[in-house]
């Protein structure tokens, strides 16, 4: 079984130096290239330079060290199983602490303990020697004024291991009693619309009894889509979130359902008399059907939208996106959208959950956003129930 | 076996798809989308396994073949054609995100019931599920169910039952879905000796599987590819060791379906692999250049991905591994041969050190063996299955 651990190394800046190259520049850099990671664009590109910084600061570290030259200390081969744990634990908060990083600037070092600090004790290894002395070592660090560099160092075969003796019958039965469905389908007919019903109902009754089945909405006209995920949303039901895949078949984040009230003709009479905001859903989409004349801006700019490698990472970004652009709206008085929608479908599910999630946050204040669809069909556009 | 009547019927919707597919796709040059139908032939040289006729049917989530037939050539293992199209299926299944659900249309093997015209699941497929001791229940309404699905996908992959057993486990502890590690072994990302590699070498195989660490994530990245490179390394010798040249006019003709009889098996102890072959073959990659192996005899090859500075790094801790190898195995088999198998990277050491290190491995009655393959290449090859890994299905 393979094995690998981690030695904390301790260089001065006189010690970053090597003739013209200084690790600090390239540990600058790689924070730099981290900072572009996370808007998505070019991710390669990104992930190759960070790469090749992150090899050069650990190729002249590991020189220093098998030199004698430097401090250091081994966490042992326990240290690599708790970053696990914290990022399994916390994956989006761990990448934000940069638990897993492999350096660490001396400027940076008193923020890093203290965030580092409080996602271990969060996830419980705070107590665990390596933390411990992971958090000795860079306290000392920050002191004397010295940058770290965490390094990874190759696997050893550990025959050692304690071996959980498992029951080869127990365990084909567990295996076999893992909820998955063992019914068929029927073809009824009916096209898209009852299609993607009866697809999302199944989805509904088999999450309440656990079995595991997501909503393929890949191929589907995007009109039908929001307008049955309008109907699921305003349905009576015990609110629950439907699990999302696409046809590559990655899983999207889930999509809110039977968690809205319709609004009663009354609670909209204030709304209602504010002038149309026409958007349009994506830029560069249908502007020779007068799309661009007829809208007085897009909701997402197609070059950001279109970066994702799968579509359910574009359905994140437009719903990040969404989100982001809907917190804003908030401090901004009413709104009264008229949505022009074009197909996408990653990016109008991504819309539509978030805004379903925004008309939740809003759903015990007076209404103070309507959407109303209007679905691009051919050069003609035809209007969708409301969202409110 | 199907009457003549039934293939010929069946062969003629075939070719009507394909016409079809012809005037919609290749002339118009249009790529198909997953819910039209797409026409396939399964070969190998001039032998057709299965033509088959699939599609996504997204309102119902599974996927519908219209047409299923299989030769099952007598030159092959049983059931060959059944068991290339059931590949093809389950793995088609996977990858448009159905719920893993089958659908034979009426048209495959089909029957009347009263004025009814309907399909079955095609016998061949019903033969290989009990084989396989799977019970299908819908055979007669041309279904198969996502539980079924996931028997028979684990059973095609040819995983060793210990590999199977991992497999369960890490899905009862919800760590991995079987569907996904065997995807990764179908389409080709992972050979079944490379995915057996990380399976039982790796403390946390899922987090390759699952492509989940990324380069930001430093030091899990380099967990992975560390374990990558590994089990990439013994792919290698796999693979050369499988390959068969066979001559043919004085000249060497390599055969896409002629591979050298080999077992080949795990230690996730030692992190060795196991080969035992049928018939004998040369040792790749030795000084000893006409050093035979006969038919039947154990081979060990202790497997370290390592770089020049690893190697001096780790050599005597590789040496302790290799002797208890060493020991291990000549209690099961005296006349086992024991290789230390390092990659190009070795080259790079002095070469007084390189004689030092032979002279050591020697005297443990074992040998050096070494990779053309360097440990940059096997990270980038690493890097590479990663992050096609990335694209696929997660669930």
């Amino acid at each position: 079984m393979s094995d690998a651990k981690v030695v904390l190394v301790a260089l001065t800046d006189d010690q970053c130096r090597f003739g013209n190259l200084d690790l600090k520049v390239l540990m600058r850099r790689a924070l730099r290239v981290e900072d572009r990671m996370k808007k998505n664009v070019l991710i390669e590109d990104e992930q190759r330079r960070y790469n090749i910084f992150c090899e050069r600061i650990e190729f002249y570290s590991h020189q220093l060290l098998a030199e004698g030259k430097v401090e250091y200390i081994d966490l042992g081969n326990e240290y690599i199983d708790i970053v696990s744990k914290i990022s399994n634990m916390f994956p989006g908060e761990a990448r934000d602490f940069r638990v897993a990083a492999n350096f660490c600037l001396s400027e940076q070092i008193a923020a890093y303990i203290e965030k580092f600090e409080e996602i271990a004790r969060k996830s419980g290894v705070l107590v665990c020697d390596p933390v411990q002395t992971k958090l000795a070592f860079y306290r000392k660090a920050g002191k004397d004024g010295r940058n770290v560099v965490e390094l990874f160092q190759a696997w050893l075969p550990d025959s050692n291991e304690t071996k959980t003796v498992v029951n080869p019958e127990e365990l084909r039965k567990l295996f076999f009693d893992l909820k998955i469905a063992d019914t068929i389908t029927e073809d009824r007919g009916g096209g898209h619309f009852v299609a993607l019903r009866d697809q999302i109902q199944t989805v509904v009754n088999q999450t309440a009894q656990k079995i595991p089945a997501a909503i393929n909405f890949r191929e589907l006209r995007h009109d039908v889509i929001a307008q049955v995920l309008h109907e699921f949303v305003y349905k009576s039901g015990r609110p629950m979130y439907a699990p999302v895949t696409y046809g590559e078949g990655a899983e999207a984040t889930p999509f809110p359902l039977f968690c809205l009230k319709p609004k009663t003709e009354q609670s909209i009479a204030q709304i209602m008399k504010q002038p149309i905001l026409n958007i349009g859903m994506m830029t560069a989409r249908h502007s020779n059907d007068g799309l661009d004349v007829r809208v007085r801006g897009y909701w997402f700019r197609n070059q950001e939208i279109s970066i994702g490698r799968t579509q359910s990472e574009i359905d994140d970004i437009a719903y990040n996106k969404s989100k982001e652009l809907l917190l804003k709206m908030r401090s901004e008085g009413l709104f009264r959208i008229n949505f022009y929608q074009t197909g996408f479908q990653p990016a109008v599910v991504g819309f539509y959950r978030a805004l379903t999630e925004e008309l939740i946050f809003r759903a015990k204040l007076p209404v103070s956003l309507l959407v109303t669809p209007y679905f691009f069909m051919g050069g003609e556009y035809v209007i969708g129930m409301p969202w409110s | 076996m199907l009457s003549k009547d039934e293939i010929l019927r069946q062969f003629a919707i075939f070719e009507g798809h394909v016409k079809r597919y012809d005037e919609q796709f290749r002339k118009a040059n249009r790529l198909p989308k997953n819910h039209e139908w797409r026409p396939y032939r399964w070969c190998s040289r001039d032998i057709v396994f299965s033509l088959m006729v699939v599609r996504h049917e997204r309102f119902r989530n599974c996927l519908e073949v219209d047409v299923c037939l299989m030769a099952n050539p007598p030159q092959y293992f049983e059931n060959s054609g059944a068991r290339v199209a059931m590949g093809f299926l389950l793995s088609e299944a996977y990858k448009c995100g159905t719920s893993m659900e089958i659908v034979f249309t009426k048209n495959v093997e089909s029957r009347m019931e009263g004025d009814v015209k309907k399909g079955r699941v095609p016998a061949y497929i019903y033969d290989l599920s009990c084989e396989m001791g799977i019970k299908l229940k819908h055979v007669l309404e041309g279904h198969i169910t996502p539980f079924e699905a996931r028997q028979m996908y684990m059973e095609l992959v040819g995983f060793s039952k210990q590999v199977q057993e991992k497999v369960m486990k890490m899905s009862v502890e919800g760590l991995i879905t079987p569907e996904r590690v065997c995807f990764l072994v179908m389409g080709g990302i992972w050979t079944v000796p490379e995915a057996e590699a990380i399976i039982l070498g790796s403390k946390n195989p899922e987090s390759i599987l699952l492509s989940s660490a990324v380069p930001e994530d430093r030091h899990l990245y380099l967990r992975d590819i560390f374990n990558a490179r590994g089990a990439i390394l013994g792919g290698a010798l796999d693979r050369k060791l499988l390959k068969k040249e066979l001559l043919k006019d004085g000249q060497i003709v390599e055969s896409e379906d002629e591979e050298t009889t080999l077992s080949i098996s795990f230690d996730g102890d030692v992190y060795a692999k196991l080969y035992k072959p049928q018939e004998s073959l040369l040792v790749p990659w030795v000084d000893q250049k006409d050093l035979l192996l006969k038919s039947g005899e154990l081979v060990v090859v202790l497997v370290r991905a390592r770089s020049s500075s690893e190697i001096i790094e780790t050599f005597a801790r590789d040496l302790e591994s290799l002797s208890k190898t060493v020991e291990k195995y000549k209690s099961i088999d005296p006349l086992v041969k024991v290789f230390y198998l390092l990659p190009r990277d070795f080259e790079e050491l002095p070469e007084q050190d390189r004689e030092k290190m032979k002279q050591k491995v020697g005297s443990l009655e074992a040998l050096i063996m070494m990779s053309p393959e360097s440990v940059d290449g096997l990270v980038k090859e690493a890097a590479r299955r990663i992050e096609t890994g990335r694209m696929v299905r997660h669930e």
